[in-house]
């Protein structure tokens, strides 16, 4: 339990719809004090609108918004204390760059010679200190994204809000600001909302990860959680990459049988090889999907659990390790291997394969929900 | 080949240029053309048609007629466009595009119908017991109509430059919506406003056809005057001159324009 003061910011039962379409289905969640907190999602699953529900700049249908104790479903967004990083940085085009990041505290009407100290001061955060005379058109696409947070971060807001900021960049000037925007939130002690669709962006950035689908929120946990053990079929798939492996299977008595292709264990060996202990009870006859990450095989004489033989057709070579497709039976199955076990990285290798002991995840074969949740 | 089609394509754009301009050109060297007949080429030089031009009290009168009237007519073209503009811009209601049409549609019409039209409609509708079919307001309201879809066409092409988010982000930062449409709507959409008045005033200013049906005896503007006295008197000196003192002043109008607001992406 946390006490009253560690919550930044309450959701409670927000919905939103547009006409007949159902956006966000009654949305609960918490964000704690200098909480980094990711919401992640494919596209269209709301996440962008709940972030503008926060931000005041959409009415939800329904429920409430509370900031630092304070009740601002109805507050408009000029008068909530948030900052906000927009997708394609929305730096206003005809202010240079002190102007643009003293707009907030003009707006809040701080005496000029604070102002001048403040915006240097984010401006040097941000690497561009000397840089406020510039017009914005003259600035890199990076430094424009370093503006607007500078912008968003000079109001020393309750809340920073980032609308997928790294998603014009190009892929190595991501990686960079990636880690300064998780460096500079967490030295100024900022709590941060951010939306995205990048499952490595919510991995590397995040305190914790909500994940959303359909408008509703699947799972909220640690990056390293809701990796290890996630909550449903759709987490484990969206989450991991290249994605993790799926097998469909029943269970008649004692012996587990893959759908797909031709293999079998029995029910006490795949139980040793679950990433949750769960009993015997917990697994009634039925259809059941098994979930492996690629990292989670062993090939060859590894292990002992050998499953089944998967024959290699195509390589990709990351350099640190190697990505094998493989075919069992007409089955893809995908494995990542390290490098120097170079006698498995040819096409047409048949390799033996198996599951690595607390590994496989196990979903229900209707609900896909993980097995022995409750 | 490559050179061949080079060559064509030059040859091409200069007939075309020479086609537009031409006239424009003979215009402007025959207003310093001597001679009382129009003729070119010209015969000699003089300044004497400009000098009559500046002493014709009717020409004078008319052009201050005209310029009242453009004035008046683009500002109530910009009052009732850049709102109209803004609202069909941002506001995704029923009958948005009907609207949209509705605006643009005396651009569609031949304006001597709509002329015809606002003739009948103008007899009907009084101010003060007096029909405005002939009045100041008359023709300055047919003249706001007139330059209403130019403005709103305009201002909505300016209004594409300001992103939404543009304004999201100012309300973020804690600006009122007046202060958000005052410090960043504005200022990013005033060149296209801006660029829509002055097109609307020289809509005002060269048009012919909606003045001479609404405009009655008192306010005749500069262009019906042009037209009534070169069809009474034939094609006289003086009026080349005027032709060619119009022609100048809207060059000018045109050179200023994109120099200062690079007025010709709003087309």
């Amino acid at each position: 339990m946390h006490s009253e003061s560690d919550i930044a910011l309450t959701i409670s039962n927000v919905s939103k719809s547009y006409g007949d379409q159902e956006v966000l289905h009654k949305i609960d969640l918490e964000v704690k004090d200098k909480e980094f907190l990711i919401l992640l999602g494919p596209s269209g699953c709301g996440k962008t609108t709940l972030l503008k529900i926060i931000a005041g700049l959409l009415p939800a249908n329904s429920g409430s918004v509370v900031l630092k104790g304070k009740e601002i479903t109805n507050v408009p967004s000029y008068n909530r204390d948030i900052g906000m990083v927009f997708q394609n940085y929305a730096l206003f085009p005809n202010m240079n760059v002190f102007k643009n990041v003293a707009f907030g505290l003009r707006m809040r009407k701080v005496e000029k010679t604070e102002i001048k100290q403040k915006v240097n001061e984010a401006l040097k955060l941000v690497r561009l200190e000397n840089m406020g005379d510039r017009s914005i058109k003259q600035l890199s696409g990076g430094q424009q994204q370093r503006v607007a947070l500078a912008r968003a971060m000079v109001l020393n807001p309750s809340l920073l809000l980032l609308d997928e900021p790294l998603s014009n960049l190009d892929a190595k000037l991501r990686a960079q600001v990636r880690v300064e925007i998780a460096q500079i939130t967490r030295k100024l002690g900022l709590t941060s909302v951010l939306v995205t669709h990048d499952q490595t962006e919510a991995m590397t950035m995040g305190d914790r990860i909500i994940l959303m689908q359909d408008g509703v929120i699947q799972q909220s946990a640690t990056p390293t959680d809701i990796y290890e053990h996630p909550k449903n079929l759709f987490v484990a798939s969206f989450i991991g990459s290249p994605q993790i492996n799926t097998f469909k299977c029943t269970k008649t008595g004692n012996v587990i049988k893959f759908d797909e292709f031709d293999c079998a264990m029995t029910a006490e060996n795949l139980l040793s090889l679950l990433s949750k202990d769960i009993g015997l009870a917990s697994i009634p006859d039925g259809k059941y999907v098994l979930g492996v990450r690629p990292e989670d095989f062993t090939i060859g004489n590894e292990g002992n659990h050998r499953v089944f033989s998967g024959k290699v057709y195509f390589v990709e070579n990351l350099g640190a390790d190697y990505y094998l497709h493989t075919k069992a039976g007409d089955k893809t199955v995908i494995l990542r291997s390290p490098q120097g076990c170079d006698e498995y990285h040819s096409n047409g290798c048949v390799l033996e394969l198996g599951f690595r002991p607390g590994s496989v995840h196990m979903f229900d074969g209707e609900t896909h929900e993980r097995v022995g949740l409750a | 080949m490559e050179k061949l089609n080079r060559i064509l394509l030059i040859i091409f754009s200069i007939l075309i240029l020479i086609f537009v301009l031409s006239p424009i050109f003979v215009l402007i060297i025959s207003s310093f053309n001597e001679s009382r007949y129009f003729e070119f080429p010209p015969t000699g030089f003089t300044f004497e048609w400009y000098k009559a031009f500046y002493k014709s009290e009717e020409y004078q009168k008319a052009l201050l007629i005209s310029l009242r009237v453009a004035l008046t007519a683009a500002g109530i073209g910009l009052l009732a466009g850049v709102p109209a503009a803004f609202a069909l811009d941002r506001y995704k209601f029923k009958g948005n595009a009907v609207m949209q049409s509705i605006f643009l549609s005396p651009l569609m019409l031949p304006q001597i119908i709509w002329a015809l039209g606002l003739i009948q409609f103008f007899s009907i509708v009084q101010i003060g017991g007096r029909s405005i079919l002939g009045s100041f307001a008359g023709i300055v309201l047919a003249h706001s109509v007139i330059i209403l879809p130019y403005v709103i066409r305009m201002v909505l092409t300016s209004l594409k430059y300001v992103e939404v988010d543009l304004e999201s982000a100012a309300m973020s930062l804690g600006a009122k919506p007046i202060r958000t449409f005052l410090e960043v709507t504005i200022p990013i959409i005033l060149p296209g406003v801006l660029v829509s008045a002055v097109f609307g005033f020289m809509v005002s200013f060269t048009d012919v056809v909606v003045s001479s049906f609404v405009a009655g005896t008192r306010y005749i503007t500069f262009p019906v005057r042009m037209y009534s006295e070169i069809r009474t008197e034939g094609l006289d000196p003086l009026a080349v001159t005027v032709s060619a003192f119009v022609v100048i002043f809207i060059v000018i109008i045109a050179m200023i324009g994109e120099r200062t607001a690079k007025w010709s992406r709003f087309f």
